[in-house]
């Protein structure tokens, strides 16, 4: 299945309990991350209830099919930033460099959030996103997003005017 | 689960979105080309996703984000948006006010009380106006238009509702509810005050709770003051001297503070002076939220919508 396995343990931040209780998630490609219970359950709605359905996380593994290797390992590196803090200020910071960087990873990392339903992190993501359109013209955000127009020029002109109406 | 605007081909994007991962640019043309009957709004996301982030920007912006792409024109017209608006928490209240020009022309205006932008709605298309009067109902007029704030465009009241709307009154809106309590405005007169009232519906009369609504305003006796509650403060909506369209606020929560230095006088009368009325000019009551210039236009009606 995955040629090398690589153990990434998140949460080094607390260490005080000398035993931490670990679960395994694999990567679509079969990478396997060990992670905390504590730090991901404090993010992960799907995985908090996979672990209360299963009565507990002994050897718990979760396979997440729609998540690579690179996308999951920048997931949990941001979770990591949002769980040492206290407020959201500093995750978004990364969230926000990450997506002048490198778009394409934001928005998978986006779609994992959803996917493992990690809501209070996907609900900034998204606002990071909806901040950087207001600031956009509209060929900005299709340039941006990589939307390829497919109005006529004929429609555009028109829905063109009807804002201007509405705008005076 | 699905949303309804990607039912179609959900499967095979399944798979596409797993390919993807890694933003090969190559990749992206493809898939927009394979997707080609029903593109994404964002190439790499499911719909339901780029739904979530579109509830999240102000809606002001939806004009503009129409005229992305023909996925996302219907994306922000579509009833889908303003579900997860409505879920999310993230509804926003605008004032609509609609004026009266010199020949009979109605038309209606969107104040954004964040932005403070304003937003003139499409044409009412099928207005009665004089030339075309309807099945002999003078004195009011028959409204047969509503306006739908999703997909900002007019569409025609269904029978049932049309027969059951109350007649108008004369060219005011004096009565608003806002947080639950009726408020109403008894216009000025030549010799006293506007004042604005409360129903207190256990003891079933209307109790005074603003004194004095600012009057300057009031030369033109054609201008009606209307009443809305925005954003969790009551507004009094007025036409001034220089032909602006006023918006004033006031503050009821700083009445409520004052109310315990006035006494009550508790009238006998159906209208009872409250204990909570206003002391007289205090400053800072009414704020002016916004002014824009109508030109001959008259106010004629307004509504609060949260979306």
């Amino acid at each position: 299945m995955s040629t090398e396995s690589k153990e990434i343990l998140v949460g080094e931040s607390s260490q005080a309990k000398p035993e931490k209780k670990t679960i395994v998630l694999m990567a679509s490609d079969g990478d396997e991350f060990v992670v905390d219970v504590d730090d991901i359950t404090n993010q992960s709605e799907m995985i908090r209830n996979l672990i209360s359905d299963m009565g507990g996380t002994d050897g718990l593994q979760v396979p997440l099919l729609n998540v690579t290797a690179p996308v999951l390992a920048k997931l949990l590196e941001l979770f990591n930033v949002s769980n040492k803090n206290d407020d959201d200020e500093e995750v978004t910071q990364k969230v926000k460099e990450l997506m002048e960087a490198e778009l394409n990873m934001m928005i998978d990392v986006l779609g994992a959030a959803n996917y493992i339903e990690a809501t209070s992190f996907f609900d900034l993501s998204c606002k990071v996103l909806a901040d950087k359109f207001k600031g956009m013209s509209v060929e900005e955000v299709r340039e941006f997003l990589n939307i390829e127009c497919d109005f006529t020029e004929e429609e555009l002109q028109q829905i063109h005017a009807e804002n201007a109406w509405a705008f005076d | 689960m699905g949303s309804f605007l990607s039912v179609p081909a959900a499967k095979s994007r399944e798979v596409v979105h797993c390919e993807t991962s890694r933003g090969d640019a190559n990749k992206k043309i493809r898939i927009s080309s394979y997707l080609d009957d029903n593109p994404r709004l964002i190439p790499s996301l499911p719909d339901e996703v780029s739904i979530q982030i579109l509830a999240r920007l102000p809606r002001i912006h939806y004009l503009n984000v129409k005229l992305i792409s023909r996925r996302w024109m219907t994306a922000v017209m579509s009833g889908e948006l303003f579900q997860m608006r409505r879920q999310l928490g993230v509804t926003e209240e605008w004032l609509y006010v609609m004026t009266k020009t010199r020949g009979d022309k109605y038309s209606w205006q969107a104040l954004d009380p964040r932005s403070g932008k304003w937003q003139r709605l499409p044409p009412m298309p099928h207005v009665v106006d004089e030339e075309e009067p309807k099945r002999g109902l003078p004195g009011f007029w028959m409204w047969g238009e509503i306006y739908d704030p999703e997909t900002s465009s007019w569409v025609e009241m269904p029978h049932g509702m049309g027969d059951g709307w109350p007649a108008r009154q004369a060219r005011t809106k004096l009565g608003t509810v806002f947080n639950g309590d009726l408020y109403a405005l008894d216009p000025a007169s030549y010799l006293d005050n506007g004042k604005i009232k409360m129903y207190d519906n256990q003891e079933d009369v209307w109790r005074v709770v603003v004194e004095k609504v600012p009057v300057c305003y009031l030369t033109d006796s054609d201008s009606p003051f209307l009443l809305a509650g925005l954003l969790g403060k009551l507004h009094v909506i007025m036409k001034d001297a220089n032909h602006h369209i006023v918006i004033l606020e006031a503050d009821l929560q700083r009445l409520t503070v004052s109310n315990v230095s006035t006494s009550s006088t508790a009238p006998a009368d159906s209208m009872i002076d409250n204990p909570a009325s206003l002391v007289e000019e205090e400053p800072e009551f009414w704020k002016v939220i916004d002014a824009k210039d109508s030109g001959a236009a008259e106010l004629v009606s307004c509504q609060v919508l949260d979306i």
